[in-house]
């Protein structure tokens, strides 16, 4: 494979990680460069502070999913001094054709049996998960004990307004919604933590007053009917004595955590997919703690639209390794497809990534919806869900892209038009919109435009909020 | 349909539940709202449900009031959204082109950047710098160069300058975006723009620079009429501005005009320094004919009015003529060459120039100086022969040593300055016309000291000037450490610590050039003799070692003499002298430590005793002498 910085920079775990890789091979940290004969190893020995230096190669056996190795005491994982030998290769650097030393052939042998071992293991048929009935049926009462409190601590709150949350109240709540925790309602619990957090803004921010309490307002809607549907759901579960993970939406909505196998055991996947990402971004979760990165993918073969979400609680951010911007073609041989309607959440163990075809690239914006009519219907459909966000990703064709005044204004080709807005919800750091002055020239026809589509309650008006345009030759990511 | 009965019902459920449902029942105008859906629930069913809702809610008990207005806010909402229109009427302008490139940028490669450009805190200059470096051509992407634009008003008023400077060397691609949105009357950052704009247009960008003046307020007026400056076409409209503009604005337009030429320009400036003299200061940087001729003028007339005759100058006479001093910037011409000439000859004049207080205004020293300065930043030439024969035809005239000397290390071969000039090094005390001796003595050794070896280029290089003709001739080192009366050059502590070392001392490594074994061969035995002989052993010890010597037989005398130190100190001196000396000396070297000299304090003593017998048998073992690490895990 091509080796790229973008590649080398998805493999740190960090920005800094592939910064101070970068500096140790621009200041010439690096000396006794090897590789093997067939380029599969490479091998050199990098100045520390220490004096000995490191001894650090990288297994290219398989080039997705490179093997690194360092003598250093580095925790993260790979280490600066990896990445800087990968920039290093990069570079061009002349690495001395030699045999591969005994330590590092050791290692790898050791680890192509573990890999064997794992391949092997998979192969085997594997035995049906033993369910301890006892604790589920605790944890099920626990939750629907829980769903009780959630229900009265709406009430309270509605009872005595929610423009009242504040102060000793705030603090109560906060208490209370911690307890939620404590009965397996996570979800709830968080949803609490929002409410509370848009109360605060209107507190602090006061000019921030209508956003804020339009926000507390949607999640109490929304908690409202996940208490009511849970109910009955957890209820149904436990009369029957079902304790297995079911495809409903509410499971997560309750704070559920999906396992692959569990994804498996609902045939919530599909086999040979092929995923192109239309964009990339970063956001933080106030309420969580937690820097959400969320890519958007469209599948090659129906063009449905899925988004990954990798989860980074603060807390943990130095042993979460962080997701970063995928180009070209992304093949994966089982897909996991979150339980949900909308733009449902995918994960993988493994896929290959190999760069995007020429028909392939021209193919994509053939994906997009007919219309824009047809995406707002879909939007409209999926919105006015309770449990479901209050935006849908839609990929729509483009006819013209222009302003009329101040406001950018999409026109499909059948020339009807939709409103491009950042959505106030995603913050300014996600404002692309007005990028679409800034590009070179004139979109080429036959593009279509990726995007978040929601309802603007300033206007009434359903909007979109530009993501990537996606041109026949390529995707402009508008984010990253 | 009109659906505004939907949204007045939505917005009183909104604010009830912001207000409480405790207060629903006396909510006449969510009761009124609700009268008002009555025709549109007659005529859909979804009103109808609505409609249905909001009745139960209305007459429902406090207790279950929370769960039914949420219900019907959450039908109330999903109608809402289902109702939301598209689009926008008008004629659709297309987009124009814009500036920036589409590039494949990933979330790691960009956001770090993006992030710095547009966020407050520290450590995003070197973001900015590393990227630029690195990255030149993600700047040009269309998602930066917006926020780079916007850099230009950053609090952090480096990185704001860094912005600017980056702007300026990415050619045209910025300009219509530095235009766009631009503010007259706004602040630096606006002022910014303009310095881009201008940097990046040159002449070209008049017109603009015309179109904005009669808006432009305070520092983006400085900056406009800085900029119209460039432009050799805005001089009537400079000239015009000399007359109206005040304070900051109108030195902006005289920077302008000094960077001119013509008739008119003459004029102006005639005129404009007769009116004020202080004026002068804006052709500092000018090297037109005209201007030398106006400021040797100048000063010279200046200058004779004063000399030979016992009137005194006032404080702002004097500070007048350091201006005009100062004015003559790196000038370099015939005429200029006819100044100092004159200058020469009235240089015992000038030296007797007093203020009103008879303290000499050193103006002569003032002159010389500068004098030096041009020299130094001139090539070959007439002004470069007449500096290298000054101190021969003026012998009298000590401190043209300094200039002479100087000129010659840039013209003549190496061993034809030694030979000149070395003798005025004093290597034995003076038995006749001592002080004489001893001023050309220090004036050599000082002009000597601006000179060091620049490890990067090989050579010898004039301090703020240029390289000399041929490295230094080895027999000065010789000649220098053997010197018997040495200026005052102060103290410096070259390595921290508080070891400190002499001036001269200092001046005389940095001069030396490492990798010439004659010179260190003579410098190695004076380094020796001066840490004895003032206890630095540290900083002693570190040059011995940048010279190719050891400390080895001095150490222990040295740190006797010394001031305590720390034991890391100790532990830096000996792993340096492990990369140039062999094992066995730097094991020879940690018996010389004087563990008494170590402080006492924080168990550093302890720590020695065990650390250095155990280095010595580490390095009789033929192991790597450690680690600072190594040494301090064994601190008792």
């Amino acid at each position: 494979m091509d080796l790229t910085e973008q590649f080398i920079l998805l493999q740190a775990p960090n920005p800094a990680a592939a910064e101070n890789g970068r500096k140790l091979s621009r200041k010439g940290s690096f000396s006794a460069l090897h590789r093997t004969e067939d380029g599969s190893v490479y091998w050199a020995e990098c100045a520390g502070s220490g004096k000995t230096p490191y001894r650090v190669s990288i297994d290219w056996t398989n080039p997705d999913a490179p093997v690194c190795r360092c003598s250093c005491p580095s925790r993260q994982f790979p280490c600066k001094h990896a990445l800087g030998l990968m920039f290093e290769q990069l570079a061009g650097k002349e690495f001395a054709a030699a045999e591969i030393p005994q330590d590092i052939a050791d290692k790898k042998a050791k680890q192509a049996a573990r890999a064997a071992k794992k391949e092997a293991k998979l192969d085997e048929p594997s035995k049906p998960k033993k369910t301890n009935t006892a604790a589920q049926k605790k944890k099920l009462a626990k939750q629907l004990e829980g769903l009780d409190m959630a229900e009265k601590m709406v009430d309270d709150l509605l009872s005595s307004g929610v423009g009242a949350l504040g102060g000793a109240a705030a603090q109560t709540f906060d208490k209370l919604a911690k307890d939620l925790g404590s009965c397996y309602l996570t979800g709830p619990q968080t949803a609490f933590t929002r409410i509370a957090l848009a109360v605060r803004t209107v507190q602090k921010e006061p000019e921030k007053a209508e956003g804020a309490y339009a926000e507390a307002l949607r999640i109490l809607v929304a908690l409202r009917s996940t208490i009511k549907k849970s109910r009955v759901f957890l209820q149904g579960k436990l009369d029957a004595g079902s304790f297995t993970p079911e495809d409903s939406a509410l499971f997560e909505a309750l704070g559920g955590v999906w396992k692959l196998e569990d994804l498996r055991a609902i045939h919530s996947f599909k086999e040979n997919a092929k995923l192109v990402q239309l964009s990339f971004d970063v956001s933080f979760d106030e309420a969580k703690k937690e820097y959400v990165e969320r890519g958007w993918w469209i599948d090659l073969d129906d063009g449905k639209l899925f988004q990954t979400l990798n989860l980074r609680p603060v807390k943990a951010l130095k042993y979460i390794k962080g997701e970063d911007s995928r180009f070209g073609v992304l093949e994966v041989p089982a897909l996991y497809i979150y339980p949900g309607e909308g733009d449902r959440r995918v994960r993988w163990e493994s896929a290959a990534a190999r760069p995007l075809t020429e028909e392939e690239r021209a193919a994509l914006p053939k994906l997009a919806q007919p219309d824009l009519a047809a995406a707002g219907k879909l939007v409209k459909g999926a919105i006015k869900n309770t449990l479901a966000p209050k935006f849908l990703a839609v990929l729509v064709p483009i006819g013209q892209l222009g302003k009329i005044g101040d406001a950018f204004v999409l026109e499909d080709p059948a020339g009807a038009r939709i409103v491009l807005r950042d959505r106030p919800e995603d913050g300014a750091d996600h404002a692309s919109t007005a990028r679409l002055a800034m590009l070179p020239g004139a979109v080429p026809a036959g593009s279509a435009l990726f995007g978040l589509m929601f309802y603007n309650e300033g206007d009434r008006s359903l909007c979109l909020h530009p993501y990537s345009v996606v041109t026949p030759d390529q995707i402009i990511r508008l984010q990253f | 349909m009109n659906l505004q009965p939907l949204y007045d019902v939505k917005e009183r459920l909104e604010q009830a539940a912001i207000a409480g449902t405790g207060l629903l029942g006396e909510d006449f105008r969510l009761q009124r709202a609700a009268e008002g859906l009555k025709p549109l629930a007659a005529a859909s069913p979804v009103f109808g449900k609505i409609d249905s809702g909001l009745d139960k809610l209305l007459s429902a008990p406090a207790a279950e009031r929370s769960g039914l207005l949420l219900d019907v806010l959450a039908l109330a909402d999903a109608v809402v959204y289902t109702q939301g229109k598209t689009g926008m009427d008008g004629e659709l302008e297309p987009l124009p082109a814009g500036a920036g490139q589409v590039q494949q940028l990933s979330y790691g490669q960009l956001n770090p950047l993006l992030t710095a450009l547009t966020t407050t805190g520290g450590g995003r200059m070197e973001v900015v710098q590393s990227a630029w470096e690195n990255h030149p051509e993600m700047f040009a992407d269309f998602r930066v160069l917006p926020a780079v634009v916007d850099g230009l008003g950053d609090s952090y008023g480096e990185l704001a300058e860094l912005n600017a400077k980056i702007l300026k060397q990415m050619g045209p691609a910025p300009l219509s975006l530095l235009k766009e949105g631009f503010d007259p009357a706004g602040n630096k950052s606006m002022a910014r723009r303009v310095e881009v704009v201008s940097a990046i247009e040159g002449g070209h960008a008049t017109p603009w620079l015309r179109e904005v003046l009669p808006g432009a307020k305070k520092d983006v007026r400085v900056s406009v009429l800085t900029a119209l400056g460039d432009d050799g076409e805005n001089v009537p409209l400079l000239l015009e501005l000399a007359q109206t503009e005040r304070g900051a604005n109108r030195e902006a337009v005289l920077e302008g005009l000094a960077g001119q030429d013509g008739e008119a320009i003459q004029t102006f400036w005639k005129q404009e320094l007769e009116k004020h003299s202080q004026s002068v200061k804006f052709l500092e940087p000018s090297n037109a004919d005209w201007a030398i001729e106006l400021v040797t003028a100048g000063l010279r007339q200046r200058l004779e009015k004063f000399l030979g005759c016992k009137e005194r100058t006032t404080y702002e006479e004097g500070t007048d003529l350091t201006t005009w001093c100062w004015s003559l910037g790196h000038k370099d011409s015939s005429a200029m060459l006819d100044f100092w000439r004159w200058a020469d000859s009235r240089m015992e004049d000038i030296d007797q120039l007093k203020d009103e207080k008879d303290r000499s205004l050193f103006f002569g020293v003032k002159l010389t100086d500068r004098l030096r300065d041009v020299m130094l930043h001139t090539g070959p030439g007439p002004l470069r022969d007449f500096c290298l024969e000054l101190f021969d035809r003026r012998p009298e005239m000590t401190r043209y040593l300094h200039i002479s000397v100087q000129a010659a290390l840039l013209s003549l071969p190496a061993a034809a300055v030694y030979e000149k000039y070395s003798p005025y090094l004093m290597t034995e005390e003076p038995t006749e016309d001592a002080e004489h001796k001893e001023t050309l003595n220090h004036v050599l050794i000082r002009a000597l000291s601006e000179v060091y070896w620049n490890h990067k280029q090989g050579c010898h290089v004039i301090v703020m000037g240029q390289a000399i003709a041929q490295p230094l001739d080895s027999r000065w080192v010789g000649r220098l450490v053997r010197v018997a009366c040495k200026p005052n050059m102060g103290r410096y502590c070259p390595f921290g610590g508080g070891d400190e070392v002499d001036g001269f001392d200092k001046k005389l490594v940095e001069q030396a050039n490492p990798n010439d074994p004659e010179q260190r061969a003579q410098l190695v035995p004076y380094l020796r003799k001066r840490m004895t002989q003032t206890g630095s052993w540290y900083s002693y010890g570190l040059y011995l070692l940048m010279m190719g010597g050891s400390p080895k037989g001095v150490l222990g005398e040295a740190m006797k003499k010394g001031k305590p130190a720390y034991i890391y100190y100790v532990w830096f001196l000996l792993n340096r002298a492990y990369e140039v000396l062999p094992p066995a000396e730097v094991a020879e070297l940690c018996q010389e430590v004087d563990i008494k000299q170590v402080r006492s304090a924080g168990r550093e003593q302890a720590m020695a005793e065990l650390v250095l017998p155990w280095t010595i048998e580490r390095l009789q073992a033929g192991k790597p002498f450690p680690e600072w690490d190594e040494w301090h895990k064994m601190r008792p």
